[in-house]
């Protein structure tokens, strides 16, 4: 049997929970793909041949660097075919673009936490997809600051105004968790 | 096992994945001035600042356990491995080495748990069960804990395990024939000689040194003389099990499942044990075939029913030395009693089995012979059969290991023969009632008149 046929082997045999997440990376990686062929005004074929084989390798390979190549090419091709984005309604597409890369980014570590066959505790689960869900609401958020200063249109860089509010939060944020209870022996900040 | 060495902990292929995406995407993003792409790269850049945040910042520390060390098949024992939890260890997964006849619960032999915030004790345990006898390495596994989003991971070296001792499950067996030449000192058997005990033996005069509670009074008042009831004294015997470990003949599948040979003569050997030592009869064992295991001299009591299942669990087939063991069992059969009544297992393939069985019989001692050679492996074999008794590399050898095996059969059935010819029943095992009739048959032989020398 070839290597790919193993592969496709043992992808079959371990379990619907890993079948998921391995599902959750394709997901993640078509919903890029469309975002970014819908927000290019030609057509990507090629790219997206190209994009569709990594993704696929990324899929049977989570655990591998194959999946950085894959948002890494996603990012770089994105640069290329989509253009600057002009009016509020021109983030949607990259907002579900980022949130596909999040699919895909934690579909990949969680994949590599458990090993096949484990039952996962329901309060882990609970916790993955707590965490997703702040880190997606934050992308959200961050969306609809944007669209608020392409609207509103100040004085300005849009992109460094964008890029000192989202420093500025993440430095509040970072304050907040810093300076609260400490909860080993040794302190620490969680 | 104690606790380990300490082991850092190191970022996961998906930290990296983070730290490197996040800054890529936002670098393209400031020379592109493009707002989209920091919305891409702005997830990555979340993760990897509250993985870092979020980093534990000292080592677990694990103590891992396995136990009891010593079950019978189809027994439980428990792995456990508790650890301490610094701050920002969230998922801990524990992965057991699969071992052969050890079945883990679960079937894949990996356990997680997600500590919930704030503990810092977890304790992750599995539940194992022995299928077969022996003495196994089990409790080997690998350990992990991993912090937020699975950017760090702290791994310890593999765990060690522990030696597990699982002793053989008796087969059902029992006897209602009394075991012939009794020649000891106190046990159930009907004695040849007079003395004290319960079956009636006649009615004669009374003389010195008979006790008052043995006299008849009903045969005394009709004669004119004292009359006392004698007895058949009770005594035990000597039963010499041998066992044939030089070759483990079809598949096992461990309690309940598929037996092999060693199976059968291993369950059978401690069903005999544990039924005679009851009986008050003493028991000895020798097992052929298997390196550092001495022979157990015929003893009584419930201590030598351990004795001998450790030394049943530690059986290696075919692991014993030739020269040394024929020295070793030698030395031992010559210290077997005359009146011993010996019981060879074997599955009939062993040419030195068979040997022993043959000159112990011409010694004149009572030796009966069990067949434990499975009903699977009496006929052609299939593929799985073959292989288990020889290696099979390539296609074309599984004919010739077949036509092998044929007449390495139907040498086995001229030695049994032999056998039956010189007067050794050769039975098969078939638990309660196995031995009843060949019993049966060598009192009523030991009864028989015949011929004497003078």
């Amino acid at each position: 049997m070839s290597p790919l046929g193993r592969r496709l082997d043992a992808v079959a045999g371990e379990g619907a929970r890993r079948f998921a997440l391995r599902g959750g990376i394709l997901l993640g990686s078509c919903v890029m793909g469309a975002a970014m062929a819908l927000a290019s005004p030609h057509p990507i074929v090629p790219a997206l041949v190209v994009l569709g084989v990594i993704a696929i390798s990324a899929v049977l390979l989570p655990d591998s660097p194959v999946v950085l190549v894959l948002l890494l090419m996603i990012s770089a091709t994105w640069v290329i075919v989509v253009p600057r984005p002009e009016r509020a309604a021109d983030l949607v597409l990259p907002l579900l673009a980022a949130l596909g890369a999040l699919a895909v980014h934690l579909c990949a570590a969680a994949w590599s936490v458990w090993p096949p066959g484990t039952v996962v505790p329901r309060l882990g689960r609970l916790r993955w997809w707590r965490r997703s869900g702040v880190v997606a609401l934050a992308v959200v958020s961050t969306t609809a600051l944007a669209g608020a200063l392409i609207r509103a249109a100040p004085s300005g860089h849009r992109l460094l105004s964008l890029l000192a509010i989202t420093g500025v939060c993440t430095a509040a944020l970072a304050g907040y968790r810093w300076s609260g209870p400490r909860n080993g022996p040794e302190g620490g900040a969680q | 096992m104690g606790p380990h060495e300490v082991t850092p902990w190191r970022a996961t292929a998906a930290h990296h994945r983070a730290l490197v995406a996040a800054p890529a995407t936002l670098l393209l993003a400031a020379l592109g001035r493009r707002l989209d792409l920091v919305l891409i790269g702005l997830p990555f850049l979340l993760i990897a600042a509250w993985s870092l945040w979020a980093r534990p910042n000292q080592t677990p520390e694990v103590d891992a356990h396995l136990g009891p060390t010593v079950v019978h098949e189809g027994q439980s024992l428990e792995w456990s491995a508790t650890l301490t939890t610094p701050p920002g260890t969230e998922d801990l997964v524990a992965l057991l080495a699969p071992c052969d006849h050890i079945v883990t619960q679960p079937d894949s032999g990996g356990l997680a748990h997600a500590v919930p915030a704030g503990d810092t004790r977890a304790r992750l345990t599995a539940r194992l069960t022995a299928t077969r006898w022996g003495e196994r390495d089990a409790g080997l596994g690998l350990l992990s804990a991993t912090s937020p989003f699975g950017a760090f991971r702290w791994a310890p070296p593999q765990l060690s395990g522990a030696r597990i001792r699982v002793l053989p499950e008796k087969d059902p067996f029992t006897t209602r024939v009394g075991m012939p030449h009794p020649q000891g000192i106190v046990g159930l058997n009907r004695s040849a000689r007079r003395g004290d005990g319960t079956d009636f033996a006649a009615v004669r005069a009374y003389g010195p040194g008979d006790r008052l509670r043995r006299i008849n009074w009903r045969v005394s008042t009709r004669s004119t003389t004292l009359q006392v009831t004698a007895t058949h004294a009770d005594e035990d015997t000597s039963v010499q099990i041998v066992l044939d470990a030089f070759h483990d003949i079809g598949a096992s599948a461990g309690l309940g499942g598929t037996r092999s040979s060693l199976d059968t003569g291993v369950r059978a050997t401690a069903a005999l044990t544990e039924h005679y030592l009851r009986a008050g009869e003493r028991v000895g064992l020798l097992v052929l075939g298997t390196a550092r295991l001495r022979p157990l001299a015929a003893a009584a009591g419930r201590r030598h029913l351990r004795r001998v299942l450790d030394s049943l669990a530690m059986i290696r087939p075919g692991t014993a030395q030739p020269a040394q063991d024929t020295q070793r069992v030698d030395h031992h059969l010559a210290k077997v009693s005359n009146a011993s009544v010996v019981i060879v297992l074997t599955p009939g393939v062993s040419d030195r089995a068979l040997d022993v069985a043959l000159r112990l019989g011409n010694r004149g001692l009572t030796v009966v012979v069990i067949d434990t050679l499975p009903p699977v492996a009496r006929g052609v074999l299939g593929l799985a059969e073959l292989t288990a008794i020889t290696p099979i590399v390539e296609h074309r050898e599984i004919r010739a290991a077949q036509l092998a095996w044929r007449l390495r059969l139907l040498e086995r059935a001229h030695h049994l023969n032999h056998l039956r010819a010189t007067g050794i029943p050769v039975i098969e095992w078939s638990g309660p009632g196995s031995l009843d009739e060949t019993l049966r048959q060598v009192h009523r032989r030991a009864r028989a008149p015949r011929l004497a020398r003078r």
